[in-house]
C-alpha cells in the first residue's frame, strides 16, 4: 500500500513500524544510549525504537528534544524514520537536526492502516510511505 | 518558501558555513511547517549545554548574533562537583547535561565571544528580558514560550533548541504557528466553575495546568473564571506544566493575558471547539499521581522549576527563618544569578543558605544529577512540571512528593 504525504525531514529509510498512540517526545522517551523507550509511564516502556519507523500522532514536550536525537544519532540509536499525522516544530526539529526522515499529512490515516511490526519504507523526500503486507 | 536576497545570501554561504547551516535548517523547518517566509525575531533564548560539536558547526564563521540572545539554565559540571561532589564521565539519562567540564567551558567561551547575555535562567522575564505584546521571540524552554504568549502577549511559537540557535545566528525564524494572529485564538474553553480557583494554592494551579496540558495536546486553551489578580507566580505554576505531557503553548487567561480582555476576544468571536469541564477530582488525581513516595522517604526538596521569582525567595526565606535541614536531607533552589543577587541584598539568600539550602542558577529538575546519578530516589517539589520531569527522566526510579512550598520545607527541615 502506498500513502502520499508531505516532507518534514528529507531522506529515505525503512524498518519495522512501531505505533506510539500518544504524542512522542525525544526528551524523556528515548534513551539515546540504548535506543529504548525510556518513560515507564508510556505503555511501550523498554521497547527498542532503534531502527524502527515510529508512527505517532504528533510531538509533545520539551524544546530539548533535538539534543536527544543528536546524541542518539551519534550513538546510532535513533529510529529509522518518523510518520506522524501532523508535525509540530520540536519533533520536526529533532528529526531535521539528526537527519531522520519524517513525513506527515498522509492521504490516509497511518495510525489506522499501519500496525506495529509491519515493514514500512519511508521516502520522506518524495513524501511517500509504502507498507508491506499486513 | 520565499527567501529575500539577504536570506538567499545566508543560504548560499556568503556569511560563512555556520550561517549557511542555520539558514538551511530554518528553511527545511519552515517548509515542514508550511511557512511561506521568514520574519525577524526580537530575541532568542538558548541552552548553553548543547552538544559542543553542534554548537561549533553552527557558529563556524559567525562573528555576531543577529538578534539579542540570552541563556537558559544549564547543567554546570563545576557547580555539581564543587557543591555535591558529583563527577561523571557519562551523560545523564535522557542525554541532557554535559558532564565534561572542558566541553562546558568551550561552549561558554563560544557564546561569550558572540556576546550572548549570560542570564542562565528559564524565566528570562524575571531578569528584565520581558517581551512586549506582538514581539516575536524564539525561546528554548517551553515554559518560557508559554509565559511569553500567555502572560505577555508576545508571539512565541513552540520551537526547539535547534530553532533558537539558528534564529540567534540568522536573526530570523519561519513565520508560522503562534506568530500568526489567526493561530492564537483559543480552541478549548476550560470551565473551572466547579473549582474553587480563588483559593487555589500554587500546587493546585500546577496540577490543573498539567491536567489541561494533557487534554489540550497542541491546541490553544482559554481559562475562564480565574482571578483577574493572578500573580506572575500563579501564572507560572499554571502555565509551565501545559507543555510537559502536552504541547499547549498559548493559554489565554481571561482578564490576565493581554489579548484576552474577554472570553470572546480569546475565542476570536467564535464558539469553542470543545468545552472541558474540570472537577476537583481531576485536580486531586494529578496531585495523587505526583505523590508516589511517603513523606518520610524524601531526601531532597527542590524549588525552582521554573526558576523562582524574588517574591518566592522572600516567601522561602520566611519559611526557613530559624530552621535547618534535617540530617540526611537536602534542599536545592533554582534561581537566576540576578534574582539571587537581589535576594542577597535583601537578606533572603543568607537566611536560605543558613538553613542549609543551596542556591543555584542550574536547572534543578530535568537536569538535576542528584536524581540521575547522585543516588536520590525521592524528591519533594512544589512544581508539577518538575515532578513530572523527575518521574519521566529517571525512567521512574525517582519517586515524588508534590505539595506547596511550605509542605516541602516542613519535610526536610526542623526548627
Amino acid at each position: 500500500m502506498k500513502l502520499r504525504g508531505h516532507t518534514v525531514s528529507p531522506g529515505k529509510a525503512g524498518g519495522e513500524a512501531i505505533i506510539l498512540e500518544a504524542p512522542f517526545s525525544f526528551l524523556g522517551e528515548l534513551d539515546p544510549d540504548t535506543g529504548k523507550l525510556a518513560s515507564p509511564l508510556n505503555k511501550h516502556f523498554g521497547q527498542d525504537l532503534r531502527g524502527k519507523v515510529i508512527v505517532t500522532p504528533t510531538g509533545k514536550g520539551s524544546s530539548m528534544g533535538p539534543v536527544i536525537s543528536w546524541y542518539a544519532m551519534k550513538a546510532g540509536n535513533n529510529p529509522a524514520a518518523i510518520i506522524c499525522l501532523k508535525a509540530e516544530a520540536i519533533l520536526a526539529s529533532a528529526a531535521i537536526m539528526a537527519g531522520i526522515p519524517m513525513v506527515d499529512k498522509l492521504d490516509k490515516n497511518p495510525l489506522e492502516l499501519i500496525r506495529s511490526g509491519d515493514y514500512v519504507e519511508v521516502d520522506a523526500t518524495a513524501g511517500i510511505v509504502e507498507t508491506g503486507n499486513r | 518558501m520565499i527567501l529575500n536576497d539577504e536570506e538567499k545570501k545566508m543560504l548560499e554561504g556568503e556569511y560563512g558555513p555556520g550561517t549557511q547551516r542555520a539558514m538551511a535548517f530554518l528553511k527545511t523547518l519552515g517548509e515542514a511547517l508550511e511557512a511561506e517566509r521568514m520574519v525577524r525575531v526580537t530575541s532568542a533564548h538558548i541552552l548553553p549545554d548543547m552538544p559542543t560539536e553542534y554548537l561549533e558547526q553552527m557558529t563556524e564563521g559567525v562573528t555576531r548574533m543577529r538578534t539579542m540572545v540570552s541563556l537558559m539554565p544549564c547543567f554546570d559540571p563545576i557547580f555539581w562537583r564543587e557543591k555535591y561532589g558529583i563527577v561523571s564521565k557519562e551523560r545523564l539519562i535522557g542525554g541532557v547535561g554535559l558532564t565534561d567540564e572542558k566541553d562546558y567551558a568551550k561552549n561558554l567561551a563560544i557564546l561569550k565571544n558572540l556576546k550572548v547575555i549570560p542570564t542562565f535562567t528559564c524565566t528570562p522575564y524575571t531578569v528584565g528580558i520581558v517581551p512586549r505584546r506582538n514581539d516575536t521571540v524564539i525561546w528554548s524552554g517551553t515554559s518560557g514560550q508559554n509565559a511569553a504568549n500567555s502572560m505577555f502577549g508576545a508571539r512565541a511559537p513552540r520551537q526547539s533548541l535547534s530553532t533558537s540557535v539558528a534564529s540567534s545566528i540568522t536573526g530570523l525564524a519561519p513565520y508560522e504557528g503562534l506568530m500568526k494572529p489567526e493561530n492564537r485564538f483559543a480552541e478549548l474553553l476550560i470551565d473551572t466553575r466547579e473549582l474553587d480557583v480563588g483559593n487555589f494554592t500554587p500546587a493546585d494551579f500546577g496540577a490543573l495546568g498539567y491536567y489541561i496540558g494533557k487534554v489540550a495536546g497542541t491546541r490553544n486553551v482559554v481559562f475562564d473564571g480565574l482571578p483577574r489578580t493572578m500573580t506572575i507566580e500563579q501564572c507560572k505554576y499554571l502555565t509551565s506544566p501545559l507543555t510537559v505531557d502536552g504541547a499547549c503553548t498559548m493559554c489565554h487567561m481571561v482578564g490576565v493575558t493581554p489579548e484576552a480582555p474577554t472570553l470572546e476576544a480569546a475565542l476570536g468571536g467564535k464558539k469553542p471547539k470543545e468545552v472541558v469541564g474540570v472537577t476537583r477530582k481531576d485536580v486531586q488525581d494529578v496531585r495523587d499521581m505526583f505523590n508516589t513516595v511517603s513523606p518520610s522517604e524524601v531526601k531532597l526538596a527542590v524549588f525552582g522549576c521554573p526558576h523562582l521569582t524574588i517574591t518566592e525567595l522572600r516567601e522561602l526565606a520566611s519559611l526557613l527563618e530559624g530552621r535547618r535541614l534535617k540530617e540526611g536531607k537536602q534542599l536545592t533552589v533554582g534561581v537566576s544569578d540576578m534574582t539571587c543577587g537581589l535576594a542577597r541584598e535583601a537578606g533572603y539568600a543568607d537566611v536560605i543558605e543558613k538553613a542549609g539550602a543551596i542556591l543555584t542558577n542550574c536547572c534543578v529538575s530535568g537536569q538535576n544529577p542528584l536524581v540521575h546519578i547522585g543516588g536520590v530516589d525521592a524528591v519533594a517539589t512544589n512544581s508539577a512540571r518538575g515532578a513530572r520531569f523527575f518521574q519521566t527522566q529517571t525512567a521512574g526510579r525517582c519517586r515524588t512528593y508534590y505539595g506547596d512550598m511550605k509542605d516541602c520545607v516542613d519535610l526536610v527541615t526542623v526548627t
